[in-house]
């Protein structure tokens, strides 16, 4: 699998240098959030199966608001070229799905784990949209937070 | 007047690496007692009246057969079979029937059991408080851990499985 990985690196790298700023938009919010915030749409990359992947803003529990809360995964360029990108995708464990990309720039050399659950079924029913739930959350290996780095690359 | 009869509950159940790095269970030890609900990824389904019940054969990481009555609390809602002692959902299967007999992996179910979510307030058995007698992790060779897997030393290609008791 680190071959693979590795493979992935240059796509990303290069995708990472020409990002332009962070693109850390959702911090969680411990106020109550409307479920057409909770379910709103932000990104819908395909993965290489041609399969749409919805993140969604999400809270604590779910999306990028989680990612980004709980692990310092704000970057979505980073989270939609790690479900792009090619033999990212790990077999499928029940409804979850992994995607893994190998992240390097300045100052960091990341493993990046995006989990989506590919189910219609969340902590407050099916999304409105008619979509699967989308990204559960998103992190890097070995840590509990990713480097700002990340969000700045 | 039958005396009231007490049986004690063993499981294994998958938690899968990324849970852990998620820091879902951080607090996770040998010993300690947690609550958790479960959901079946089943490798087969078969529809029919079958008795409440389940069963886990295998020693590396178990098959679990589990059987009842399907609930539907509503369409918001995944599959959920009460097979007596165990209330899991059933992922990625879908049947028609009153009842399932299904087989395949048990795995910890954190975002759906929530304390918050659906499915709890509408049935709280199916989250229960379960004694954490083991922490092994399966890899090339299975591993005895008696403290939490800590998130900076997840190994993601292992299969991390809970030995779990209740009375």
């Amino acid at each position: 699998m680190t071959t693979i990985v590795r493979r992935m690196a240059a796509t990303l790298l290069a995708a990472l240098a020409v990002a332009a700023t962070s693109a850390g938009v959702a911090h969680a919010d411990p106020r109550p959030i409307s479920d057409e915030e909770y379910f709103g749409l932000i990104l819908l990359p395909r993965d290489e199966d041609g399969i749409e992947v919805p993140v969604r803003n999400g809270d604590q529990t779910l999306g990028h608001a989680k990612a980004c809360w709980k692990h310092n995964f704000c970057s979505l360029r980073a989270i939609a070229l790690t479900i792009q990108g090619r033999q990212n995708k790990q077999p499928p464990e029940g409804p979850r799905v992994v995607y893994v990309a190998h992240a390097v720039g300045g100052g960091f050399d990341l493993r990046l784990r995006v989990v989506v659950d590919t189910s219609t079924f969340t902590r407050r029913g099916t999304p409105p949209d008619g979509r699967p739930t989308g990204v559960v959350t998103a992190y890097c290996e070995g840590m509990e937070r990713c480097p700002d780095e990340l969000n700045r690359a | 007047m039958p005396a009231p009869r007490v049986s004690l509950v063993h499981l294994v159940t998958v938690l899968p690496a990324w849970m852990i790095a998620d820091g879902e269970y951080g607090d996770l030890a040998v010993g300690r007692a947690a609550e958790f609900g479960f959901a079946l990824e089943p490798e087969s389904v078969d529809v029919g009246a079958f008795p409440p019940g389940f069963a886990q054969s295998g020693d590396r990481v178990p098959v679990t057969t589990i059987s009842g009555s399907v609930l539907r609390p509503s369409s918001q809602t995944p599959t959920i079979v009460d097979a007596g002692t165990l209330m899991p959902v059933l992922h990625g299967a879908a049947p028609s029937g009153d009842g399932v007999l299904a087989r395949g992996r048990l795995v910890v179910e954190p975002l759906l059991w929530s304390s918050d979510g659906v499915l709890w307030p509408l049935l709280p058995d199916g989250v229960r408080l379960w004694s954490v007698d083991r922490i092994r992790e399966v890899a090339t060779d299975s591993t005895d851990l008696d403290i939490s897997p800590a998130v900076s030393e997840v190994d993601h290609d292992a299969v991390y499985l809970l030995d779990l008791s209740r009375p």
